[in-house]
């Protein structure tokens, strides 16, 4: 099978689940009673004020039509109105999850060399100190929630030290600079998170690589230790932590809707969580749906960079 | 947790040992010096301001959470949306952090006809911020957009057999008056901050309060988003010359009260516009925070259906408030910010409180007694509850266990808790126990009557009493303060015996803020904002 | 490295064979200090779980004295008290049964339907496998944690929703390992013979497929038990899990942030227990792991 092909039966498959996903999420909805109209007009507002709303507000109508409606109308662009924000929701939900991205990406893009060069010096002196420290710091960390991390992290140096903002939200016109400042710590408890099992994957290939028979000749023949490294080491140990990496971005996803209600972040997973409570459902839909994209999309693109690196595997699974 | 396939690790073994055991040691030396570092708690706040006149300039930041849904003075009910919006706009009167009316927009008022016909003055000269005088008509267009029933106001159900639709003309510019239902005694706590969506707007106002606010207050709207915050800069034409002092304010949602205070111990904001007293109390000295306490006539009322078992009978209701310990309930709950209770609607902060009714506390043996008398030997209940009344509904459970009766907690988001329809099954005011936290009222009437008059709008414990509906018509009617005491005293006295609501205790309330960089910023008991005085340090 | 298995498939029936490759699992056992460290520590947690915190603390959990609030640790409460003047240490002992009730259900509901689903497609093959490969894959789509908070609050707080929510993220995880582990059994050659000897498919997926893929179901398990008491914490801390009240470790780390300058006691004694269950379940299911790929 070929990337083109495989790539096309992936990509079109993702549609399909999404549509899934969002009538699993609205038949979700209806299980809990409490109405939106309700939480717009307070609890003293009077029975008639609040069916007034309702109907306004087409909640009203039997379920699969506002299921329909409201599908038809997300697949044309128009993804409504929040109910409890008054604000369009496209515009609402897309910012959110830039905001959410540029976390992500930040913290992806930390933790790559962090987890490689981690992973590569604990290889290189397996079964020393170094290794130990690396390996057994990173299996706890790896284990710890990140709330806890991040509580700690935020308290000690936020509350308490001042080194950091308490809040991660960007002011407006922010530079470089004060951008990463504001987003250090929540970034550091996704890094935390996610390096252990990179690194400890690196590590058993590092270690494999450097048993080879490759390595062994090249080192009886007085090739430096830092010159296998560069030409050989780094590129064959690394090429499995392609895979991991793919792992942890479910976690580094998930991780953010902690991490957005800790650090007071607006993203994608705060909006997530807070429109689910409020029941307000066009955002809670398209927050649903954008998240699901891009995780599957991701996913997809971890995949295939995986089976592009390593030629081994044939696309479309061995069966 | 990172492991959702196998790695294919060969070769040697990944030996922790000694690692795992240093790893352990650190932590519990963390957890010493932790331990150690809670140590300053000690250092006095700067409390007191420093003499002289205030300066001019400064930018306050505010944390709050966020507005529950849009900013529309008509319809708001939640304390951010209320501060946002009383930053921007004003009343015809407002209500002081005594409780104590004050003239705002109108000057003066004089009542005629027994009470039945109320007559406003407005102050001249006050312009709203694109320049359109405020006259008279902006002021009843303002209050028959409340009474209409097309824009859903809350402000309703407060007029509600008071004032009708109709009932506001305005005879000239300056006057505006107000011809009643029935004689109502405290009518300008009515048109006063005490109702408080009765902001003052231009009678051309659609509802898009977010985009164009357009008031009299001393600050206005620059910039709002409904997830992050709001911004608001001075009112260079405010009628109050010299004010405010401040150049401008900035506000910042946060998701919730643990964020918020956390913000200002790290000092990213100056102050709260909603401190939660269990929070920031003991905060208090710490950092530079100093909390401004105020009275209070908050309250969270356990109520009690009083028509069906097990409530039904008055001993057994009687039982329960005999059961609860209130000085405790007062220093977890409220953190000893507020007054104890004595089981009726009129806080000793009202005017007119009665002040000789024995306190109600702790009595176990008394309980054993009302139960044994009832005839409920073993009592157990379900209490229902929103999330704000969560600590106290723990608290409520612990206590009455030391008594022998159980109580099982059933928590409903808020949104279920208010759901419904409120004449059949709302949860709030159809279940057997519930515990509903009422916002600080200017005056009795206003929790007396919809709560525990028969056929009250909010009356949750299903009480009728008709000598309490007599006495409470009477009240309202009362001119003179002798008269509306001894009605007031009738009122509390069925209330106290009766029990259909636990009144545990009056909450005060607090502000938290940085006394190091701001001054002039006070506690509110329905947590208004006037930050009209305040000013840099 | 269990050498038994080699020369007696002849002798010794299959099942007899998985069997030895599990317990070749914990041949040697002792001589890895970390691990049985990590069990000790995990065993302890169980303990306290099962024996209740009335049998261990000092004090009832629930009790408030409000002259104890925020009270240091001391002779009077060991781990200090918390704002309604509870006892921390009590409320520690006591947090730990919820998580070990939740966790370890979800785990074993997800490991169950998880290994029938994967065994049945790997077994089965055919139009049966793609099928489920297709349907694993649609209900992927969302990271574990989001799925798990969205139905959560969508749903409604109870353990049951909570064990269910979070059984039904790792379900798919479990198959499709199951799934590739049977594969890999299905190409040798006893289950050539079983089908030539026209086993019954369901004979063949219970008697002889499932007992050789015992250990990788037992790496699963007990790779899910983490990341269950990571979920279960996580869904507490949102404030989705446990009712009010609940001495719950991720609650009690939610509801105690902000008092971490004046009363670090309240926050840090949650954090560290769930710091020291997840850390320690990971560590046995990394052993464990370790053991099954040296086998």
């Amino acid at each position: 099978m070929t990337v083109g092909s495989y790539l096309l039966r992936r990509l079109a498959a993702i549609p399909l689940t999404l549509l899934g996903a969002s009538l699993l999420v609205f038949a979700a909805t209806v299980v809990l009673p409490g109405n939106v109209a309700r939480t717009i007009l307070g609890r003293e507002a009077s029975d008639a004020s609040v069916a007034a709303l309702s109907a306004e507000l087409g909640l009203d109508r039997p379920l699969p039509a506002q299921y329909l409606s409201w599908l038809g109308r997300f697949l044309t662009g128009d993804w409504g109105t929040s109910a409890t924000l008054r604000a369009p929701v496209r515009e609402l939900v897309l910012d959110r999850l830039g905001a959410s991205m540029l976390i992500a990406g930040i913290a992806f893009v930390v933790l790559v060399p962090v987890a490689l060069g981690l992973g590569l010096l604990a290889g290189l002196h397996h079964d020393r100190w170094p290794d130990r420290l690396i390996s057994g710091v990173a299996l706890g960390l790896g284990a710890t929630p990140e709330f806890v991390t991040g509580v700690v992290l935020l308290v000690v140096f936020a509350a308490t030290l001042h080194w950091f903002p308490t809040s991660a939200r960007l002011p407006p016109g922010a530079g470089s600079l004060d951008t990463l400042w504001h987003l250090t710590l929540p970034v550091v408890s996704l890094v935390l998170l996610c390096t252990g099992y990179v690194a400890r994957h690196v590590r058993a290939s590092t270690v494999t690589v450097l048993a080879s028979p490759y390595v062994r000749a090249a080192r009886l023949r007085g090739m430096s230790s830092a010159r296998l490294v560069r030409t050989h080491v780094l590129r064959n140990a690394t090429v499995p932590a392609a895979s991991a990496l793919g792992v942890q971005l479910q976690f580094l996803l998930g991780g953010l809707v902690v991490v957005e209600l800790l650090f007071d972040y607006p993203g994608v997973g705060a909006l997530l969580l807070r429109s689910a409570t409020d029941k307000d459902l066009p955002t809670l839909q398209a927050c649903a749906m954008v998240l699901g994209a891009a995780y599957m999309l991701i996913v997809l693109a971890a995949d295939l960079v995986y089976r592009l690196l390593d030629p081994r595997v044939r696309l479309g699974g061995a069966r | 947790m990172p492991h959702a396939r196998r790695p294919s690790v060969r070769g040697r073994r990944l030996v922790l040992g000694r690692r795992a055991f240093l790893g352990a040691t650190a932590a519990a030396g963390l957890a010493g010096l932790l331990t150690a570092c809670g140590a300053d708690q000690g250092s006095p706040a700067p409390g007191a301001a420093p003499a002289g006149p205030p300066r001019p300039g400064g930018t306050l930041r505010v944390g709050t959470r966020p507005p529950a849904t849009s900013v529309d003075p008509v319809t708001m009910y939640d304390g951010s949306s209320i501060a946002l919006v009383q930053l921007v706009a004003e009343y015809l009167v407002w209500l002081d952090e005594d409780l104590r009316l004050q003239p705002q927009l109108a000057e003066s008022w004089t009542s005629g006809d027994g009470g039945k016909r109320w007559t406003f003055t407005l102050r001249r000269g006050v312009r709203f911020t694109d320049g359109t005088p405020m006259d008279s008509s902006a002021v009843k267009a303002s209050f028959d957009r409340l009474l209409d029933p097309a824009h859903k106001s809350a402000a309703i159900s407060a007029f509600a057999t008071i004032l009708g639709p109709g009932g506001v003309s305005a005879p000239d510019a300056a006057t505006v008056t107000f011809t009643l239902q029935r004689p109502f005694a405290e009518f300008p706590y009515l048109v006063s901050a005490g109702n408080y969506n009765a902001v003052i707007l231009k009678a051309d106002y659609a509802g898009d309060f977010t985009r164009s606010a357009i008031g009299t207050g001393p600050f206005t709207l620059t910039s709002y988003d409904p997830s992050t915050g709001a911004s608001f800069a001075r009112n260079t034409g405010y009628w109050q010359a010299g004010k405010p002092y401040l150049d401008a304010v900035d506000v910042h949602f946060y998701a919730d009260d643990q964020a918020d205070l956390i913000a200002l111990q790290g000092g990213e904001i100056d102050t709260q516009f909603l401190s939660v007293a269990s929070l920031a109390t003991p905060l208090a000295g710490s950092g530079g925070i100093v909390v401004d306490k105020a009275i209070g006539t908050a309250l969270t009322a356990f109520t009690l259906r009083t028509d069906r078992p097990p409530f039904d009978r008055k001993e057994v209701r009687q039982a329960l408030a005999y059961g609860l310990n209130r000085p405790d309930v007062l220093t977890s709950i409220g953190s000893g910010v507020g007054v104890l209770g004595n089981d009726h609607l009129l806080a000793p902060a009202f005017r007119g409180a009665p002040t000789d009714l024995p306190q109600r506390a702790q009595d176990r043996a008394k309980v054993g007694e009302l139960l044994a008398a009832a005839g409920v030997p073993t009592l157990g209940f379900t209490l229902t509850f929103d999330p704000p009344s969560r600590d106290y509904a723990v608290t409520i459970q612990n206590q009455l266990q030391q008594v022998g009766i159980t109580v099982e907690l059933d928590q409903r988001t808020s949104s279920d808790f208010y759901g419904g329809n409120q004449a059949t099954d709302t949860p709030w005011l159809f279940t057997t126990a519930n515990l509903v936290a009422w916002a600080g009222r200017a005056v009795p009437s206003q929790l007396i009557t919809p709560m525990v008059t028969s056929g009250g709008v909010w009356n949750g414990s299903k009480y009728a009493n008709p000598a309490l509906d007599r006495a409470a018509a009477a009240y309202d009617a009362a001119i003179a303060d002798q008269e509306r005491a001894a009605q007031g005293q009738i009122i509390a006295q069925a209330l106290r015996e009766d029990v259909p609501v636990i009144v545990s205790y009056w909450s005060g309330t607090v502000r938290a803020f940085n006394g190091a960089t701001f001054r002039g910023i006070r506690a509110h008991p329905s947590s208004y904002v006037d930050f009209r005085s305040v000013s840099r340090v | 490295m269990n050498s038994g298995v080699g020369g007696h498939t002849g002798t010794k029936t299959v099942a007899a064979v998985g069997t030895e490759r599990v317990a070749g699992l914990t041949r040697g056992a002792p001589r890895d200090v970390v691990a049985v460290a990590a069990g000790a520590v995990a065993a302890a947690w169980v303990v306290v779980a099962l024996a209740g915190w009335r049998v261990l603390a000092p004090r009832d959990p629930a009790l408030q004295t409000p002259s104890d609030r925020f009270a240091r640790p001391g002779p009077e409460h060991w781990l200090g008290a918390d704002q309604f003047g509870r006892d921390v240490l009590a409320r520690v002992l006591a947090g730990a049964r919820p998580v070990l009730v939740v966790a370890p259900l979800a785990t074993a509901l997800a490991v169950i339907v998880g290994t029938v689903i994967g065994l049945s497609a790997a077994g089965l093959g055919g139009w049966f496998d793609g099928l489920v490969m297709r349907v694993l894959d649609a209900v992927t789509v969302f990271p574990s944690i989001i799925a798990a908070t969205l139905f959560a609050a969508l749903v409604g707080r109870s353990r049951l929703v909570l064990i269910l929510v979070i059984a039904a993220t790792f379900v798919p995880i479990v198959a499709r390992s199951v799934r590739a582990a049977t594969l890999v059994e299905c190409a040798k050659p006893y289950v050539e013979a079983a089908r030539l000897r026209t086993e019954p498919t369901w004979s063949l997926l219970v008697r002889e497929l499932l007992p050789n893929v015992r250990a990788t179901v037992l790496v699963e398990a007990t790779s899910r038990l983490g990341d269950a008491v990571f979920a279960a914490a996580t869904l507490s801390f949102l404030g989705l899990g446990e009712p009010p009240g609940s001495p719950e470790w991720g609650a009690s780390v939610s509801e105690n942030r902000v008092w971490l300058t004046i009363a670090p006691w309240t926050l840090l004694a949650p954090a560290l227990a769930i710091a020291s269950l997840v850390v320690a379940v990971a560590l046995l299911a990394d052993a464990l792991r370790r053991r099954v790929d040296a086998s």
